[in-house]
């Protein structure tokens, strides 16, 4: 007779992050192997505002992609974070002189590299290296999230 | 002097993200740290600057001080609808700007800014 054994309930040393493919290669382009990301310790952060949740935010990224929406407000939102960051990294950090290019690379990127991908964070490897959310109770922060600490599940 | 599109779409992406911060969620999306306050000085600064360069330099300068202006009236009943406009606006000429980076054809070798 089959015996079933009560739920777990969630682990407690993982995190979740819905991040885009040229997110990705943006952020290694401006440290490369360090990345910094918000992530919830649900995939379903249901106790935040949806645009704050990581599921949420994949879904509508990859029905944007497979519909061909180019104008879509959430991949609109991604290119201009991810100029906004080119813009703000590369002048602190004395590279001026790459801002014009790396702009024309992410205008010209087409919308299959707005693709999310979901990472799976390893939160006791990061321990001690990131904080908590201002707006929600499941989100927190990392400026230094390396290679090692995290997978790839969902690409 | 010829446009500058890179300062432009410098320029409309920190008008852009000063709004953008009053929104909820706006962080996830974010790849670097904001600061409303470092946000707002560096736009008070760019007031100040010589912006002979802009193609449209009335309408640069009539964003700069509405999106200043729509920040100091957030308890008004719309804002909200005010702002999100005002948002997708200075969204829609950052990308604006930097297609016609890409348009122009520029290459580190080829053009310079």
């Amino acid at each position: 007779m089959i015996n079933i054994q009560p739920y777990p309930g969630h682990g407690t040393a993982v995190g979740y992050t819905c991040q885009t493919w040229i997110a990705k290669q943006i952020n290694d382009y401006l440290h490369p192997g360090s990345y910094y990301c918000w992530f919830s310790k649900h995939f379903n952060a249901m106790s935040n505002g949806d645009d704050s949740n990581p599921i949420w935010i994949y879904l509508i990224l990859d029905r944007a992609i497979e519909q061909g929406a180019v104008n879509n407000a959430k991949v609109k939102d991604v290119k201009a974070n991810l100029l906004r960051a080119i813009d703000k990294e590369l002048r602190a950090a004395g590279r001026d002189t790459e801002i014009p290019a790396a702009m024309a690379v992410i205008s010209s990127a087409p919308l299959q590299c707005y693709t999310p991908q979901l990472w799976k964070l390893d939160l006791n490897a990061i321990s001690g290296r990131y904080t908590i959310g201002y707006q929600y109770p499941d989100e927190f922060n990392i400026t230094d999230l390396r290679l090692n600490e995290f997978k790839n599940i969902v690409e | 002097m010829g446009a500058n599109y890179v300062k432009l779409a410098s320029i409309y992406l920190r008008l852009w993200k000063l709004i953008d911060i009053h929104f909820p969620g706006h962080h996830w999306l974010e790849m670097t740290e904001e600061s409303e306050k470092v946000l707002r000085d560096e736009i008070r600064q760019t007031l100040k600057d010589d912006l002979s360069w802009a193609p449209e330099l009335d309408a640069l300068r009539q964003d700069i001080s509405q999106t200043l202006e729509i920040l100091e009236a957030k308890v008004e009943t719309d804002w909200l609808l005010r702002a999100q406009k005002m948002r997708t606006d200075m969204q829609d000429k950052a990308l604006k700007a930097v297609d016609q980076i890409r348009e122009d054809g520029f290459v580190l070798h080829r053009k310079k800014y």
